[in-house]
C-alpha cells in the first residue's frame, strides 16, 4: 500500500474513474470487503492510481469485529454486509464477469495463511476474537457464492450491475465445499 | 491594471475572485508549508496552476525534484484538477477536507479590482505572487511588462487544445488531422509562423488576440500583421487548398476604439471567435474535433 511506502497521504478515489479504467481489481475489492464485512469504502478509503493503473486500499477498521466485537458476526451471518451508500466502488460496479476469477482466489487461500493472518493482530485482538475470526473467515468464503446471488440485483447494493451479462449462479447445497 | 490580495474570504461573484492556496508540507512534525499551487475562482468557472505543470498540463519531473514523493504529488494535482471540473460537489467543503495530510488548501482570500481579466490570466497572477519565486515583479511581469500580452491567452487556447485531444504531439500521436503549434507557412512573400494550424480538407489559421491588454498599441499592431500574414498565404500561388484564417479573441464587454479598430481590420479576412463567450468557444472547438475525426 503506497501509503505505508511513502507516509503520505492519498488523494480520494474516485470509483466511476477506477471502474472505468479497470473493473477487475474493483470486482475482487467488493468480494474481498463483503468477505471480512467491510462496508466502509468511501473514497477516503481507496485510491486509484492513473499512472500505475493500481487500485490502493486504505483503512480496514471497519471489518471483521468492527466497533461491537464478536457479536457482529451473528448480524453478518446471511447477510452480504456491504450497502451502496457507504461502499463508493459498490455502487459503481457494472457487472460480474470477473466473479468466479475472484471467487476462486479467496478459496484458494491456504487456511494456515489466514489463521497466521489473525493470530499477527494478537496487539489489537484477544484469543477468543482471532478464533472467531478465523471461523468467520473459513466459513463465509464458502458461502460468498450465494451472498452475491441474492444481492447482486439488490439496487440498495450494486445500483449499477442490475442488468449483468454475468449472473452469478447459487451454489448447489448437495455439492461438496473445497478449500485448501 | 490594479489588483490587490486581501485575506477576505467572501461569497463567489463575478467581481470578486476567490483563491486557496495548495501547500506541500514536507515533515508533518515540523508543519512547515511551501506553496505549490493556486486555484482561483470567478462565478462558475476555476482555473488552477501547479508546480512543475506545464501549459499543456503535463508533469515535468525535474521541477518536482524538491518533492520526496513526487508521484503522490502528481495525483494530488489530478484530483485538484477533477475536482474544480466536478460542479456536483461542494468546492469549499471538499478542499479544505484535507488537512493533516502532507498536501492541503488553504483560504487564499479574494483578489479585488480584477476587472475584464479572464480566469486564466488572473491564475498566472496568483501564482506569481504566492507559488513561485519571482513574487510581485513576476506578477507583473506576466501580466503587463511580459513578452506580449497575448502569451496568456495563446497558453489557455493550447491547455484548451490540450484536455480536449486536439493537440498534436507525443500524447496524441494518431490523431489524423491534429492541431499544431508554431508551424510555418509560405505565403506569397515571406513565410509566416502562426501559433496553431490544423489541416484537413482546409488549412485553418489560429492566432490568439488580447483585446483587453493595456498595451492597446501591441494589440493594434498584431491585428495588423494578421491580416497582412493571413491574406499572403492566402495569395500564395502554391497553395492547393483553402485557407481559413480564425482569431480567437478577448474582447472587452466595453468595446473603446482599438477593439474595434482591430475588429474591423480584420473583418472579412478572418472569423473572429470570442473566447469569453463559452457558447462560441464551445463550437469552435467541436467544428475543430470534427475537422481532427
Amino acid at each position: 500500500m503506497i501509503i505505508a511506502q511513502t507516509g503520505h497521504r492519498l488523494p480520494p478515489g474516485d470509483a466511476k474513474i477506477a471502474v472505468a479504467a479497470d473493473e477487475f481489481p474493483c470486482t475482487g475489492t467488493v468480494i474481498f470487503d463483503a468477505w471480512i464485512g467491510n462496508f466502509d469504502r468511501h473514497r477516503r478509503n481507496f485510491h486509484y492510481d492513473e499512472e500505475d493503473k493500481r487500485l490502493y486500499l486504505i483503512d480496514h477498521g471497519n471489518s471483521l469485529i468492527g466497533q461491537n466485537g464478536i457479536s457482529r458476526f451473528t448480524d453478518l451471518a446471511n447477510k452480504i454486509g456491504i450497502y451502496a451508500s457507504t461502499h463508493d466502488i459498490a455502487r459503481e460496479l457494472k457487472g460480474w464477469q470477473h466473479f468466479d476469477e475472484w471467487e476462486g482466489r479467496i478459496l484458494a487461500l491456504p487456511e494456515y495463511l489466514i489463521r497466521h493472518a489473525m493470530e499477527a493482530a494478537s496487539d489489537e485482538i484477544d484469543r477468543d476474537e482471532q478464533t472467531a475470526c478465523i471461523d468467520f473467515l473459513l466459513d463465509r468464503r464458502l458461502r460468498l457464492r450465494n451472498l452475491f446471488a441474492e444481492a447482486q440485483c439488490d439496487p440498495d447494493v450494486f445500483p449499477n450491475a442490475g442488468s449483468p451479462l454475468f449472473k452469478i449462479e447459487k451454489k448447489d447445497d448437495s455439492e461438496p465445499d473445497y478449500y485448501i | 491594471m490594479i489588483r490587490s490580495l486581501t485575506t477576505t474570504s467572501s461569497e463567489p461573484s463575478n467581481d470578486t475572485v476567490r483563491c486557496w492556496i495548495v501547500q506541500h508540507i514536507a515533515d508533518s512534525f515540523r508543519k512547515e508549508s511551501r506553496n505549490v499551487g493556486v486555484i482561483v475562482q470567478r462565478g462558475k468557472a476555476f482555473d488552477a496552476r501547479f508546480v512543475g505543470e506545464s501549459s499543456e498540463l503535463e508533469f515535468d519531473d525535474r521541477k518536482l525534484r524538491f518533492l520526496r514523493h513526487p508521484k503522490v504529488y502528481r495525483n494530488w494535482v489530478r484530483y485538484w484538477r477533477r475536482l474544480i471540473q466536478d460542479h456536483e460537489r461542494e468546492i469549499d467543503t471538499e478542499l479544505s477536507a484535507d488537512q493533516d495530510g502532507n498536501f492541503r488548501v488553504i483560504d487564499g482570500g479574494a483578489i479585488n479590482r480584477a476587472g475584464a481579466d479572464s480566469i486564466e490570466s488572473i491564475c498566472e497572477y496568483a501564482f506569481a505572487m504566492l507559488v513561485s519565486h519571482g513574487g510581485l515583479g513576476e506578477a507583473l511581469h506576466a501580466l503587463e511588462l511580459g513578452e506580449e500580452p497575448h502569451v496568456v491567452l495563446r497558453e489557455s487556447i493550447a491547455r484548451e487544445f490540450r484536455s480536449t485531444g486536439l493537440m498534436g504531439g507525443s500524447q496524441n500521436l494518431f490523431g489524423r488531422n491534429p492541431i499544431v503549434a508554431n508551424q510555418s507557412i509560405i505565403g506569397n512573400r515571406t513565410v509566416h509562423e502562426f501559433s496553431f494550424t490544423q489541416r484537413h480538407t482546409s488549412l485553418d489559421l489560429i492566432e490568439p488576440l488580447n483585446l483587453r491588454t493595456t498595451q492597446k498599441r501591441h494589440a493594434k499592431d498584431r491585428a495588423g500583421w494578421m491580416a497582412y500574414a493571413f491574406n499572403d498565404v492566402q495569395q500564395s500561388s502554391k497553395r492547393e487548398c483553402e485557407i481559413i484564417p480564425f482569431v480567437i479573441a478577448e474582447i472587452p464587454e466595453q468595446r473603446d476604439e482599438v477593439t474595434e479598430y482591430c475588429l474591423n481590420t480584420l473583418m472579412g479576412i478572418a472569423t473572429v471567435i470570442n473566447w469569453d463567450d463559452l457558447s462560441e468557444r464551445g463550437r469552435f472547438l467541436k467544428e475543430r474535433q470534427s475537422a481532427a475525426a
